[in-house]
């Protein structure tokens, strides 16, 4: 292996002119990086301004925290906060656990057509707009007798009443987002596992190895990079309500509020009357803030654990 | 060689899009104020001379929404019209998508292009553009023109005014709001209940569906428009007989009696409302369903229930035209009044035609607001060609033969030229006209009040969320009136409520004052 420490910026720029063509295709993407991440970084300026677009940025005036201010002292905001955390990391943690089992699954079905059929199956409910799984809800939950429980009643349970039960929601939006997202996670792992080496998997056979063995022994330790990768990545998200599935699903149901209202529809509902760019700013930052923090710590973690493992 | 062009591209696309924001610095309008008034000046010397064929100069309007169907005939036949009639002005129409409309024409404005017309609105970016100089007063320019001063009554006019200017035309059709209920006349037949005058009546006909319906429930309403339940839901609806005024500031009412600004849980006149919700509610005449309800429209159109929300704006009533198609079904629109009152009404209207300051022919553009003020030109406008996209029922209705819709509200709405549809229901029409008959309303002392947040930002962004959370519950009787009202009153007090009272009343009393 040659010397890697000592080469130096002129070494790199004579790679660049060496290879135009290769370094030449990451042009869009740093592009893309550019003007739409990190150039709008200037606007972070708004969440301290009280911003009157008639000044522009540059020109309204310096406000310091106030816009921070109602956020923070607000009554619910241990609430949003507790919700906000508590939905991401059951979404997380059943998402990613029900995406490794599926792709587990998966690479054990030999017939071509069944796997390929289940896999655009299972793929789909992906592509589906929240207003539409809003209104698929809505249906099975909804209206004054909602069919879900006429099913319960003819199991010989109790009706529930869906829209009161606000402790039920956490759990039930974790069913819809594991419903809706795990199959393309599951895609991502799938790649993962078709790229470890055939090899492995003929020794362990040879050994005589049961499937189950193989499955534990050496698919599922050499997943365990992608898999706290993608968490990882996900964890970036942590502070951020997904907005268009929680509106799309709970919509103005107070009755709910205590369990799904998260910083998002919070602050979209604060925002309703006022149209303060420099307040949601504001939080948007402090989402955008956390988040960092939260992938520093747990890429910090993962790192002590797993060196290959870390995003950086 | 390679990396050096990459090198220019990248600064040339980050060099035109610093140039593309940082037009949204300034505007500088002086000079185009100049222009634009000798423009005027040339503009009026114009008209004097009628007679021999203008130069027709193109004026660029933007306005929210999808392009009408067929939209560019009538357009055409427009021009033609407006070529005609030697106006010396063609009209160039571009429909923005509501999505994006407000961020769009403010950036077009602070980038100085130039274009002449404009929808705005309270509820856009209206103040922001007064503040800052954008668009420009129209006093002078209205006061000249007859036909478009005529088509809109003078209060409101009067009432539409921004620090005393008319700064846009107000495009609205009714005068205040009215509401009511629309209900199925073949139930009420049925059960042998007479026509329903009052509340009170309304409230008969729901128990009777309740107690002897079993396939038709009493009364839908979507759950975010059960705000309006309040309002809806007592004696006096309709009419004069409220201590209490809408500030229209959610949840915050004004006292006739004392003056004061209080919020909705010391308001009395809701009292009955809370209460009648609640027990509405528990006794089934509201669905459970009621803060998840979205498809009220749609449940009632299929039959299922028989009452729904109503309100004499020219929209409402025409939503539930589908349920006729169930058999047997006929519609009746209930509008409780009281005839030897007129409620309350700020005139305040939602949509203005406004001109940006950065338009050279401000003149022009009022000439064709005058003209659109003409009924025989209003309606080519709004309902299309004549004989090809409806035809005339009278002289106040219309029949509809293509698929032409024209948003009268963002340019050709006149409260004395609307026609309405021919299949509307009859009540619907009686009372769309009521509504729109400024005559019929009592103006309200607050006219002129418009909350201006900017003071109690922090405060008026913590109350806000409590709408969803508490005011709409307890307007739905999900909330019992009691506990609903404190926990309102403990909720909004609890975050600085009193200083957004505070500030609404500041500013009320200084427009009752004036």
């Amino acid at each position: 292996m040659p010397n890697v420490r000592k080469r130096g910026a002129g070494y790199k720029l004579q790679q660049i002119a060496r290879n135009p063509f290769l370094y030449g295709m990451a042009v869009p993407g740093l592009l893309f990086f550019l003007i739409f991440s990190y150039f709008p970084i200037y606007g972070i300026m708004i969440a301290f301004k009280d911003y009157d677009f008639s000044k522009g940025i540059t020109g309204s005036e310096w406000v310091g925290f106030r816009n921070f201010n109602y956020f923070f002292t607000s009554d619910d905001f241990w609430i949003i906060l507790r919700n906000t955390l508590l939905l991401n990391v059951l979404f997380i943690i059943f998402t990613t656990v029900a995406a490794v089992l599926i792709a587990l699954m998966f690479n054990e079905i030999r017939s071509k057509y069944f796997k390929r059929i289940s896999q655009s199956l299972i793929f789909l409910p992906y592509f589906m707009s929240w207003i539409v799984i809003g209104m698929l809800v809505q249906s099975f939950l909804g209206g004054e007798a909602p069919p879900v429980n006429t099913l319960l009643q003819n199991l010989g349970f109790e009706p529930v009443n869906w829209m009161f039960e606000s402790s039920l929601w956490p759990w039930i939006l974790t069913v819809i987002r594991v419903w809706q997202g795990a199959g393309y996670l599951s895609i991502i792992f799938l790649a993962a596992i078709t790229g470890i080496s055939e090899d492995l998997y003929e020794a362990a056979r040879i050994d005589g190895a049961s499937k189950l063995q193989i499955m534990l022994r050496i698919t599922l330790p050499l997943l365990v990079p992608t898999i706290s990768i993608m968490t990882l990545l996900s964890v970036g998200k942590i502070f951020n309500g997904d907005f268009a599935m929680i509106y799309a699903i709970i919509g103005d149901n107070s009755l709910l509020y205590p369990t799904t209202d998260v910083i998002d529809t919070f602050v979209f509902r604060s925002m309703r009357q006022l149209h303060d760019f420099g307040m949601s700013s504001a939080v948007g930052l402090f989402q955008s803030v956390m988040g960092l923090i939260f992938v520093i710590i747990a890429n910090a973690v993962t790192r002590k654990m797993s060196k290959e493992s870390a995003l950086f | 060689m390679k990396s050096k062009k990459i090198f220019s591209f990248t600064l040339t696309a980050l060099l035109s899009l610093s140039m593309l924001l940082s037009g949204c610095g300034g505007n500088n309008g002086s000079n185009n104020t100049e222009a634009g008034a000798a423009d005027n000046a040339k503009g009026t010397e114009q008209s004097n001379s009628a007679g021999s064929p203008k130069e027709t100069v193109e004026l660029k309007a933007y306005f929210p929404g999808d392009k009408p169907a067929g939209f560019e005939d009538v357009l055409k036949a427009v021009n033609d019209k407006l070529k005609a009639d030697n106006i010396g002005a063609s009209l160039n129409i571009n429909f923005l998508p509501w999505s994006d409309y407000g961020n769009s024409v403010s950036v077009k404005m602070s980038a100085g292009e130039e274009f002449d017309m404009y929808l705005d609105a309270p509820w856009l970016s209206m103040s922001q553009m007064i503040a800052s100089g954008s668009i420009i007063a129209l006093d002078d320019l209205v006061a000249s023109r007859k036909e478009l001063k005529e088509s809109i009554p003078d209060q409101m006019w009067e009432a539409n005014k921004f620090g005393g200017k008319i700064m846009g035309i107000p495009l609205g059709t009714v005068q205040g709001t009215l509401y009511g209920f629309v209900i199925r006349k073949d139930l009420r037949e049925k059960y042998g209940m007479p026509e329903l005058k009052t509340v009170a009546d309304v409230e008969k006909f729901l128990y009777t569906v309740k107690e002897k319906e079993t396939a038709i429930k009493p009364f839908v309403i979507d759950g975010r428009k059960a705000d309006k339940l309040p309002a809806m839901f007592k004696d006096t609806l309709n009419t004069s007989k409220d201590s209490y005024i809408e500030t229209l500031v959610p949840m915050f009412y004004y006292s006739l009696a004392d003056k004061k600004v209080v919020g909705a849980w010391e308001d009395t006149s809701f009292d009955q409302s809370f209460e009648r919700a609640t027990k509405y509610y528990q006794d089934g005449i509201l669905s459970k369903n009621i803060a998840q309800e979205q498809n009220a429209q749609t449940l009632f159109n299929q039959g299922k229930y028989a009452a729904t929300y109503y309100a004499a704006d020219g929209v409402e009533g025409l939503k539930y035209l589908d349920a006729l198609k169930i058999e047997g079904a006929e519609l009746e629109v209930v509008v409780p009044h009281d005839d030897n009152s007129k409620p309350y009404s700020n005139y305040q209207q939602w949509n203005f035609l406004t001109i940006p300051k950065a338009s050279k022919h401000a003149e022009l553009v009022m000439d064709v607001a005058n003209w659109l003020s003409v009924k025989e030109n209003h309606d080519l406008m709004q309902y299309g060609v004549e004989g090809k996209d409806w035809e005339p029922v009278g002289d106040s209705s219309y029949k509809q033969l293509s698929g032409y819709v024209f948003p009268g509200f963002v340019l050709t709405w006149r409260p004395q030229l609307e026609r309405t549809p021919d299949n509307m229901l009859a009540g619907d029409k009686e009372w769309v006209e009521k509504a729109g008959a400024a005559e019929f309303f009592t103006l309200s002392p607050i006219t002129g009040f418009s909350f201006d947040a900017e003071q109690v930002k922090t405060e008026y962004a913590k109350t806000t969320p409590f709408f969803d959370s508490v005011f709409l519950p307890l307007s739905q009787g999900v909330l019992p009136a009691d506990k609903g009202k404190a926990m309102l009153k403990d909720k909004i007090l609890g975050v600085g409520g009193q200083k957004v009272i505070d500030e609404i009343q500041k500013q009320i009393d200084a427009v009752v004052a004036e």
